[in-house]
């Protein structure tokens, strides 16, 4: 096993592998950017290397930079997250070169998965279901002229070499067409460092279904079966859950063979999610394999019980899977809701800032993943995760009414957050329904404004307001403070006290 | 001890008296009494008539943000200096046609040139933050009088970007 790894990345996935690393006895090395230095992560690692500015590119992105840092302090293995430089085959190809362990497939595999093309005629030479669209990035506007032709208005613009909806665009018109691929390209090359794209038919109502899988380097491949993710914005999961409504017991059997079929097509290697829609007839189409730990994979984790992480870990070094898939149980009903720094209310316009104070929920059958903390400043160079938070419990709608929960304790003051309209998203009869699909957000909350403050509390939010400030003015007149400070004069309450 | 509070264009009184078993506090003439607690530096517990209230506050300049339950608030305490400013900030946001931008990032691309006529739609300006594009349109037929920005500069949320005179139109 490894003595030491470096995590190429930041925010709540570079802690959680940190943990994993410590719970392992292996020691981890932080990188970080010019506007990271306070960061969680650099804090909460073993050791820290500075990379650079903040632009990704000089930075998170940084291939040299990132490998000299593993030489540097000694690291055998890089975990590079998710985003960033995880699917980059690239990077894997250059920490190869360097006797350092990429903790995922090999550059060759990554190459063939991470190549959203290449991965689609992979599956479609094995008989597998693909959504009509072109087969190679287009060159000239030529290219997707004619395949327009063939497939139809509305189509999907996406980045080859992309993923979680960065450079993905709707196009409903001839007018669109030549303005989306050029963003698009322009989003690729900022994100992932190549901006060649292709176009896809666009369906109108599937439901996103994702298998995890997990293949040793001995030839054993074993799915954990789905999560659905079919709520989103700008094409970006937001809330995810395993078991999906929609996968009955002999869906879920022949989807989980498919995705281990084509994980052993590829000769892909440690965790991967390969990515299907799913049509209201059950008809399912491949649509990519992301080969990467994924942001979702916690809700895997609770509902199977089997720690995606330590298993990466353990694949990379070398080690067998501990199980065989039909040791493999899901228990329960997991969901997730990502936190993000962004205004709901705005379009989901990234809402960069201090943070002035957050509190995380907690309680039996909560799990947050969280990367920030109170007092620090959110930059705008990233991408505006905060935090994920995970539910478990018996079944879904016990699982549902315990995020409610969650999320009605999650408090971030300073900058706007997507907690407040997730709860709405949550609590919506159509959720609670389970009539998931991946325009839901479109139809269901086209103008969304957050609900104003109970204006019932606002009497004790202005006696609170005005405690802090009295306090404030307190600390300030020291010589003051005994005789103003409530908080030292007025004893602790107890609850269910008598009336006063 | 007295204050006032601007919450959503109200002005609020409260007055606090510090008893030695609790506080009894005035809020718009309406009479609580009540006992606290500090369970974080943080926050605040109120009990009042056997109800509790846990209040999360966090200051931002004059600004109090208090978050109960689900429920926020934001509560400003008068300061003259501050309301000029703000009122002179309202005042500069009501320029015709200037378009600022949304929030902090980076101007990837100017679409438009000095004096060019645009229509309601066209694009004038892409900002980027955090990896996702926001292309400012034109809302209105316009003829472009000022562009603020250049590609690649950073700019800071409601900064100017581009300054449109609306078209005259042929009546």
């Amino acid at each position: 096993m490894f003595k030491k790894i470096l995590i190429a990345n930041r925010g709540e996935i570079a802690l959680r592998v940190i943990r994993a690393c410590r719970e392992m006895g292996i020691a981890t090395v932080a990188v970080y950017s010019a506007v990271d230095r306070e960061a969680r992560h650099v804090q909460m690692s073993d050791e820290a290397v500075f990379l650079g500015p903040p632009a990704p590119l000089e930075s998170y992105l940084n291939i040299k930079a990132i490998v000299s840092a593993a030489q540097k302090t000694g690291a055998e293995a890089i975990h590079p997250g998710y985003g960033f430089l995880a699917e980059n085959p690239l990077f894997a190809g250059r920490c190869e070169e360097a006797g350092i362990v990429f903790i995922g497939p090999d550059s060759k595999a990554l190459a063939l998965v991470g190549d959203k093309v290449a991965s689609r005629k992979t599956a479609a030479g094995i008989g597998v279901l693909i959504i009509p669209g072109m087969m190679a990035p287009g060159r000239e506007m030529r290219d997707f002229e004619e395949a327009i032709q063939k497939i139809g208005y509305p189509a999907l613009v996406k980045a080859s070499g992309g993923g979680g909806g960065k450079g993905m665009h709707i196009v409903r018109s001839a007018k669109e067409l030549q303005e989306r691929i050029e963003a698009s390209r322009r989003e690729a090359r900022s994100a992932f460092g190549d901006d060649s794209v292709y176009l896809e038919k666009y369906l109108e109502q599937p439901r996103h279904v994702e298998f995890q899988v997990l293949a040793d380097r001995h030839g054993n491949a074993v799915h954990l079966f789905e999560r659905e993710c079919s709520i989103q914005r700008r094409h970006q999961k937001i809330v995810e859950e395993t078991p999906s409504v929609a996968v009955s017991a002999e869906l879920r059997a022949r989807m989980g063979e498919v995705a281990v079929a084509i994980i052993r097509a590829t000769h892909y290697t440690n965790a991967g999610t390969v990515e299907f829609l799913l049509d209201q007839d059950g008809n399912f189409y491949f649509l990519e394999v992301n080969a990467r730990i994924q942001v979702e994979h916690p809700i895997t984790e609770m509902v199977v019980g089997v720690d995606l992480v330590h298993q990466q870990i353990a694949i990379a070094a070398g080690e067998k899977l501990p199980f065989r898939q039909e040791e493999l149980r899901q228990r329960g009903h997991a969901i997730e809701c990502r936190i993000y720094a962004e205004d709901p209310a705005a379009g989901f316009l990234p809402s960069p800032g201090k943070i002035l104070f957050v509190r995380e929920p907690e309680g039996p059958g909560v799990r947050c993943d969280s990367g920030v903390y109170s007092g620090i400043t959110v930059t705008p160079y990233y991408d505006p995760i905060l935090s994920k938070l995970i539910v478990h419990a018996e079944d879904r709608e016990s699982a549902r009414r315990r995020m409610i929960t969650a999320l009605a304790d999650y408090t971030i003051i300073g900058i706007q957050t997507t907690v407040e309209f997730l709860r709405e998203v949550i609590e919506h009869p159509e959720f609670a329904a389970g009539r998931t699909h991946t325009h839901f957000i479109e139809q269901h909350f086209p103008n969304w404004t957050p609900r104003t403050g109970d204006e019932a509390l606002l009497d004790f939010a202005l006696i609170a307001g005005a405690l802090a400030g009295q306090e404030r003015a307190a600390a300030r007149s020291s010589s003051a403070q005994k005789s103003l400070t409530p908080w030292q004069t007025v004893g602790r309450w107890a609850v269910g006290g008598g009336q006063n | 001890m007295d204050c006032e509070f601007w919450v959503d264009g109200k002005l609020h009184k409260v007055s606090l008296e510090i008893r030695g078993d609790g506080i009894t506090a005035v809020v718009d003439g309406n009479l609580f009494e009540l006992d606290i607690s500090r369970p974080s530096p943080n926050s605040i517990s109120l009990l009042v008539g056997g109800k509790t209230h846990l209040a999360h506050i966090a200051r931002d300049g004059n600004r109090i943000h208090i978050a109960i339950g689900a429920s926020r608030f934001v509560l400003e305490e008068p300061q003259r200096d501050n309301a000029l400013g703000a009122l002179k900030e309202k005042a500069a946001g009501q320029v015709e046609g200037t378009i600022k931008a949304p929030m902090p990032g980076q101007v990837i691309k100017v679409n438009v040139t000095q004096g060019a006529a645009v229509q309601p739609g066209d694009s004038l300006v892409v900002v980027e933050a955090m990896k996702m594009e926001h292309e400012m349109r034109a809302t209105f037929p316009a003829v472009v009088e000022k562009i603020h920005v250049q590609s690649g500069q950073q700019v800071d949320a409601f900064q100017p970007l581009v300054d449109l005179k609306p078209a005259e139109t042929s009546a």
